[in-house]
């Protein structure tokens, strides 16, 4: 695998980040279902993904941006597996609504475990580091669509960080939350 | 509590993008550490000890 084309593949895979945190939020304004902790924990786990992709599309891939990805997607895989053990004797009903059968912290589970394997492959070609010694000859496939995607991706981390402070202000979040702490009347 | 992870990682998305690569790094593995310790925060107040 060439310099480019991991770089590229990054860039697609930062992509796919945003299109789920974008999902994420779909959820949440569309459905009215807020998320709860162990929610947020699994959209910083996914931003942390993110941003390890990111250092790969604006200084070259490197095992160590690669590492931080990786570190998140363990992360986040813990945080859904708990919130999976969370819900699931018999007759507890979950948290949230069911998307195709499976509540969405599931899906989160299996895609953490998904992103984890992929990136496991990734490290797996060598040639892709050669870019540390000359960078600019590694540049994304597409300039413009990469700077598109990564400033999508910035931009939903940003409203990621103002939902949260509208949801739970400065204190700790409600485990199971009814409304947004900074804009209730309370 | 749960924004300062939010907020750091914001800050070390917007230093990456300013080219500023071990100021961002550094910043991104502090978010990182923030969100694992705000998970073991929420762990361990669900068990029945105390730490």
């Amino acid at each position: 695998m060439t310099p480019q084309i991991a770089r590229s593949l990054n860039v697609l895979f930062v992509l796919a980040v945003t299109l789920i945190l974008l999902a994420a939020f779909g959820v949440q304004f569309a459905k009215g279902e807020l998320p709860c902790p162990l929610c947020l924990l699994q959209r910083l786990a996914m931003l942390g993904v993110g941003a390890g992709a990111l250092l790969n599309v604006r200084y070259g891939v490197r095992p160590r941006h690669y590492g931080l990805a990786l570190v998140s997607a363990n992360f986040g895989g813990a945080v859904a597996g708990r919130q999976v053990l969370l819900h699931i004797a018999p007759g507890d009903p979950g948290y949230g609504e069911p998307l195709l059968g499976l509540h969405l912290y599931t899906w989160s589970f299996i895609a953490f475990a998904g992103v984890a394997i992929i990136l496991s492959v990734m490290l797996w070609f060598d040639r892709q580091f050669e870019s540390a010694t000359a960078p600019t000859s590694s540049a994304p496939a597409f300039p413009r669509l990469s700077t598109a995607v990564l400033l999508l991706f910035c931009g939903v981390a940003i409203a990621n960080a103002l939902t949260t402070l509208l949801l739970c202000g400065l204190g700790p979040c409600p485990d199971t939350p009814t409304h947004y702490e900074w804009l209730s009347d309370r | 509590m749960m924004a300062a992870p939010f907020t750091t990682f914001v800050i070390g998305l917007a230093l990456a993008l300013a080219g500023k690569r071990g100021a961002a790094a550094a910043v991104l593995v502090i978010a990182l550490a923030l969100s694992i310790a705000m998970f073991l925060v929420h762990a361990t107040d669900k068990l029945p000890i105390s730490l």
